[in-house]
């Protein structure tokens, strides 16, 4: 877990049709992720 | 056009921040004054798994797991964790990690897209988050996930048969591949009338803002 959630961006090429195009509100909540790069 | 607002949330079952984020989001509806069982907001849980290769039974604790799966000191982690305790217990959560059961989350998920076959999924999401976080429940063996189900009203055996034949897995997995298409890499992650994202465990002002967005930009294409 960390406090400064992963600050990814949004893709606006995706590939998948079915997949919308998404404005990023808000991304510094308190978050989990998996990677080795994230506390949890 | 629908007024319902429509939010997707990708969301793990063993996620701190998660359950957090579900009170916080909640308080954010009630913040911009709608219902969630109303009718005003329509919440999905999509499945995330943070962890897909973890055992049924990890031989440790929570902290030995973090530890190990993030290469942190024991020390570090055991102060991550009584952070994030803090921070549930300021929302009304009293996470009890002393107790937690580390274990793969999968079968959980695929119960939760079962109770959603039965329009219960968000009071399944709630009892999952309850019992591993609060009341030291095992959520990756199918008995155990059994008896958290039928304590919400869903048929024990039927839960039992579909979740051995795991009918729901491609849905888990289609959950997970459609996090990949959005490129969400940590959880919470909500998705607010498929237009705006919101990234973690925000504060209720900005789930409230971001449903008043949503609401206004109905009102406009409805008056177009």
């Amino acid at each position: 877990m960390t406090d400064a959630t992963t600050t990814q961006e949004v893709p606006t090429d995706a590939t998948d049709a079915t997949v919308p195009e998404i404005e990023l509100l808000g991304q510094s909540g308190g978050g989990c992720c998996g990677g080795s790069a994230c506390g949890s | 056009m629908s007024e319902t607002i429509k939010v997707d949330i990708w969301s793990d079952v063993q996620c701190p921040w998660c359950y957090i984020g579900k009170r916080k989001f909640e308080a954010g509806a009630a913040l911009f004054g709608a219902d969630i069982e109303g009718g005003e907001i329509e919440v999905e849980y999509h499945s995330f798994e943070l962890a897909p290769d973890t055992p049924v039974d990890f031989e440790g604790s929570p902290v030995e797991y973090l530890s190990q799966r993030k290469g942190l000191p024991l020390a570090q982690v055991e102060e991550m964790l009584e952070r994030v305790t803090g921070i549930a217990e300021s929302v009304g959560l009293h996470y009890d990690y002393d107790a937690v059961h580390q274990t793969n989350t999968v079968i959980s998920h695929e119960l939760l897209h079962y109770a959603k076959s039965r329009g219960r999924q968000l009071d399944m999401k709630e009892a999952l988050l309850k019992s591993y976080f609060v009341d030291g429940g095992h959520v990756g063996r199918i008995a155990d996930l059994a008896d958290l189900a039928e304590g919400i009203g869903l048929d024990r055996a039927d839960v039992v048969r579909a979740l051995t034949d795991h009918e729901f897995l491609g849905d888990v997995k289609a959950d997970v591949a459609q996090a990949t298409a959005y490129g969400i890499q940590g959880v919470p992650f909500f998705v607010i009338d498929g237009r705006y994202g919101i990234s973690g465990a925000q504060d209720p002002d900005t789930f409230a803002q971001a449903l008043r967005q949503a609401r206004t930009d109905k009102s406009e294409e409805n008056s177009a």
